[in-house]
């Protein structure tokens, strides 16, 4: 990368010129009804959808898919000078080749900047950025509980016959690092782009969870912490090589609170080693390998302290009467633990 | 804490501490949102190594609790649809299968005319109306390229859907999925507007012998069409619904122009007897992480087994289940702009645009033997 290329970029950025696409005001009666807990009539919930239709309207077009190396996902122009905003993994290494797919059709090249892999935040720079480049403001200030918000990106890869695909939600819940909504994400929307009412980047898309709502992004006023490092082509945090040494999490696939002194399973999740077990929600927990508990702390401590395809002997109480299963771990990063049909799949089709 | 008169009714004080939250954390699995081309995945390694690497961010490991009415789909926000779905309420339907209820539908004439989803309906074949009658249907047509069925019941003056050739709905637009109470069932908006939706091929589930030309049978996997058919293994397919085909190559070809959830009729020879049996076509191996991209998909909801092929249909983010596909999508005019067809992914349910709709109801009722 250029020295001097990054000298004006940096330049531009902290002049504030980059970000210069301007939010779209939100007009009062529209922020009287996004001020409630929720919308209660149809006229509310017209207004809501007037800003949204809004906002989406100019956020489309500056929303790209992203394919680096043998990955696709997507990302944001935020800058008339090729600046786009994705995820870390989607950037991976600094310096590799980047394919910028635009919603009207347009295939630009770029490079790679920096990649912080601790939140999951990248950056690209466009070769060269035709001068009618669209691009979208990036926010200052951290998501809002509760706050409306809109997800776009290259859900499944970029389709000709497809514009990015436009979800509803709110911010259900967040952190330092992160930010959670309802607003339903699946693979190659990584690095996508969360947008308020104002039209103004929030956060970028970075996983989900096994529940419709758990949909996670990385807030765009985290990424501005470590922004002068990303432009300057850093790359840090968990590198692919730690993360492929690193120890596989043994997972059961519940979920669940302590409630009076008992250990309450809530959820349990299809397909995972709980759900085949026979664990359902609504199970209490009453000892794990033969030691009794009575909190989900503790459930968890026993499985963190588990490798993955070791058992373990859960007693169960359900409607009064209690019984034993016994479950086999599973392991994130290891395939299903019933995974016949990856190697049996048929190769010859049908 | 909000007034109780605002309260929907649903939700009473005794389940509200169940119902009012929505628990994010402990032991989840986080899976990345990055597709890697198999083909490639030599060149950056880790593609199961993904999760492994999500795992090590700092991501959520206490619960935080979501109440209900800050849900997007949640019983608050859906109250509010609760005047816009007035109308079109008493005209859905719930539909019904043996018993089960495997879709839900729309009258579109007061004579007893209701659309659904096609390849819903087995067996014996009941609706359920608004005022709870429940009525036996029959099938009087069915499009296979949008999966649109036209079923009649023996009843008068229903209350039947106005349709109307709409103007389409625009992106971002609110869309509510009518169920048969007040609230809709779910809301959500539009996504993308009316576009071919993609075919996927249909599956049997068999492994070929490819020491011969002819259509043989090497292998039969469990849990297949080609299980439940009672094919087996040195079966020598012989014809598909009533078509000779005597090529592996040909007759493979063949099944993957055929959906997910088609029925296909196939003469088989097995030794010195000649064996017909009937398929019904799944789609690729429905195998927990039979490929990653399934896996996420599948995170979260379930999904329709015909959700491509369709020559026509928007697609909206609401999140309906496989056996609520079939009925009315309103927005908020209280206009029916179209019926879901399939929960198709994580992130999308498709629905026939309602000018399509009108256009085959008129052909399949043309068709149809008259009472």
């Amino acid at each position: 990368m250029n020295r001097s290329r990054i000298t004006v970029l940096l330049t531009c950025l902290l002049g504030s010129s980059a970000f210069a696409a301007e939010p779209i005001e939100i007009p009062a009666d529209v922020k009287r009804v996004t001020a409630l807990r929720y919308p209660r009539n149809a006229d509310q919930l017209r207004l809501i959808q007037q800003q949204v239709q809004r906002v989406a309207a100019q956020s489309m077009p500056a929303t790209v898919g992203v394919v680096v190396g043998a990955g696709a996902g997507s990302g944001v122009i935020i800058g008339s000078d090729g600046l786009v905003l994705t995820a870390g993994h989607v950037v991976g290494k600094a310096d590799r080749r980047a394919k910028v797919l635009l919603p009207d059709g347009r295939e630009l090249i770029g490079k790679t900047l920096g990649a912080n892999h601790r939140i999951d935040a990248g950056l690209l720079l466009l070769d060269n950025p035709p001068a009618d480049l669209p691009y979208l403001p990036v926010a200052k200030a951290r998501p809002k509980i509760g706050e409306w918000v809109i997800t776009l990106g290259q859900p499944g890869g970029t389709l000709d016959d497809r514009a990015p695909p436009l979800r509803l939600g709110r911010v259900l819940g967040g952190g330092e690092d992160w930010v959670c909504t309802d607003c339903t994400l699946v693979g190659g929307d990584s690095g996508g782009p969360l947008i308020n009412l104002q039209g103004e980047v929030l956060a970028v898309h970075s996983s989900i969870g096994p529940d419709i709502v758990h949909n996670f992004h990385i807030p765009v006023a985290q990424i501005r912490k470590s922004w002068e490092r990303l432009l300057a082509g850093e790359v840090w945090g968990n590198s692919l090589e730690e993360v492929v040494s690193s120890n596989l999490r043994p997972l059961m696939g519940i979920a669940g609170h302590t409630q009076e002194g008992q250990c309450q399973i809530t959820e349990v999740f299809r397909g995972l080693p709980a759900y085949e077990a026979g664990v359902r929600p609504g199970d209490v927990v009453r000892a794990v390998d033969g030691e009794d508990i009575s909190t989900f702390d503790e459930v968890s401590q026993k499985v963190l302290q588990k490798r993955p395809g070791q058992k373990m002997r859960l007693k169960i109480e359900r409607d009064g009467e209690t019984f034993r299963v016994e479950v086999v771990l599973a392991g994130i990063g290891h395939s299903s633990p019933r995974g016949e049909w990856d190697e049996s799949q048929p190769q010859e089709g049908p | 804490m909000m007034p109780t008169d605002r309260m929907p009714k649903e939700m009473t004080a005794k389940n509200w501490q169940h119902r009012c939250c929505v628990r994010v954390g402990l032991m989840l699995l986080w899976a990345p949102l990055i597709i890697v081309a198999p083909g490639f995945a030599q060149e950056t390694a880790p593609l199961h190594d993904w999760e492994e690497y999500a795992d090590s961010r700092p991501f959520p490991t206490s619960r935080i609790e979501i109440p209900q009415w800050r849900l997007t789909d949640g019983l608050h926000v859906r109250s509010a649809f609760r005047d816009v779905i007035a109308d079109v309420r008493p005209s859905t339907v719930r539909v019904r299968s043996d018993g089960r209820d495997t879709a839900l539908g729309g009258i579109v004439g007061a004579d007893g005319w209701i659309v659904t989803k096609a390849s819903r309906l087995t067996g014996e074949i009941t609706c359920v109306l608004a005022d709870r009658r429940e009525i036996e249907a029959q099938t009087v047509g069915v499009n296979r390229d949008y999966d649109i069925a036209l079923l009649r019941i023996d009843a008068q003056r229903l209350n039947a859907l106005k349709l109307a050739a709409s103007p389409a709905p625009k992106i971002g637009a609110w869309l509510a999925t009518v169920g048969m109470k007040r609230g809709p069932l779910a809301v959500g908006v539009l996504s993308v507007e009316a576009r071919k939706i993609r075919h996927r091929a249909g599956v049997l589930g068999v492994l070929f012998d490819i020491d011969t030309q002819r259509p043989v049978i090497m292998e039969v996997f469990p849990g297949t069409a080609a299980w439940d058919a009672g094919l087996k293994a040195d079966d020598e397919l012989f014809s598909l619904n009533g078509e000779r085909i005597p090529f592996r190559r040909p007759f493979i070809g063949r099944i993957r122009e055929f959906n997910p959830g088609d029925q296909i009729a196939l003469r088989v020879l097995r030794g010195d007897e000649v064996v017909d049996v009937e398929a019904l076509l799944t789609g690729p191996p429905p195998g927990p992480m039979s490929s990653r991209e399934d896996f996420q998909n599948r995170l979260g909801s379930l999904l329709s087994q015909r959700r491509g092929g369709f020559p026509k249909a928007f697609q909206h983010d609401t999140v309906v289940k496989p056996s609520d596909c079939g009925g009315p999508v309103v927005n908020l005019d209280g206009e029916v702009v179209g019926f879901n067809i399939a929960r198709a992914g994580r992130t999308e349910t498709y629905a026939i645009p309602i000018d399509v709709v009108v256009g085959l109801i008129e052909d399949l009722k043309a068709a149809s033997p008259s009472p």
